[in-house]
């Protein structure tokens, strides 16, 4: 249930914005401060890639 | 899964731009732990997602799956899928793009203040699932094992809390 919900998010969730933000970046810069689940080692990483138009 | 980034492929056109795409389609693309979550799996949320019926009407948003090996190409096919791709290159989109629901949120401060470099923020994990909590993706007891790993005020917290379950059945873009 739970990877249901975690793979169902990411297709919902990673979208593209409008364009009406078109050639701004909200990104000052600066050194990351790496949140605990981003510490989490992964014994393995494969990578898949959809259109979904 | 470990992390996702929304970009341009499948076509020639060099350096793709939303404003200026060429031939190549607006894509996501995911990392994932093949030992906790299956191609298979991914390729069934695809179809739900996505039209893979009929013809695509444009270059720009059309369906089709963009595979990284011979195995993700039979998967893919077993399941019906016709519009299969060698994935070729990968062009970012632009940062406003990415984890766009997180950006819109009031959340968002806190993970700009995390991972004021773009590319970190997108390839972030925790950043990945807030992005899922704020589009509602999340139930309360999910929320509440994630939420103390992604680092975020207390303040954020309880806003999050508040977005369990919010998403609107059968609406990508709530």
């Amino acid at each position: 249930m739970k990877k249901l919900a975690v793979i169902a998010f990411l297709f919902t969730a990673a979208f593209f914005g409008g364009a009406s933000l078109a050639g701004t970046s909200p990104f000052p810069g600066g050194p990351a401060k790496p949140a605990p689940l981003d510490k989490t080692p992964v014994s393995k990483v494969e990578t898949a890639t959809f259109a979904l138009g | 899964m470990i992390r996702t980034r929304v970009g341009y492929s499948g076509g020639k056109f060099p350096n793709p731009t939303y404003r200026d795409l060429g031939d190549n389609t607006e894509s996501i693309q995911i990392d994932y732990d093949p030992t906790r979550v299956t191609y298979q799996q991914l390729v069934a949320q695809a179809l739900k997602q996505g039209d893979f019926s009929g013809e695509s009407w444009s270059k720009q948003y059309r369906s089709a799956v963009f595979y990284h090996s011979q195995y993700q190409q039979k998967v893919a096919q077993s399941m019906g899928i016709t519009k299969l791709e060698p994935a070729g290159r990968f062009t970012r989109a632009e940062d406003y793009h990415q984890k766009y629901y997180l950006q819109q949120s009031e959340v968002y401060k806190d993970f700009l203040a995390r991972y004021p470099n773009a590319k970190a923020f997108t390839d972030s994990t925790a950043v990945a699932r807030a992005n899922g909590i704020v589009g509602g993706h999340f139930d309360e007891k999910h929320l509440t094992a994630i939420l103390p790993k992604l680092g975020v005020s207390r303040s954020s917290t309880q806003a999050m809390m508040k977005m369990a379950g919010t998403s609107q059945p059968g609406c990508a873009m709530p």
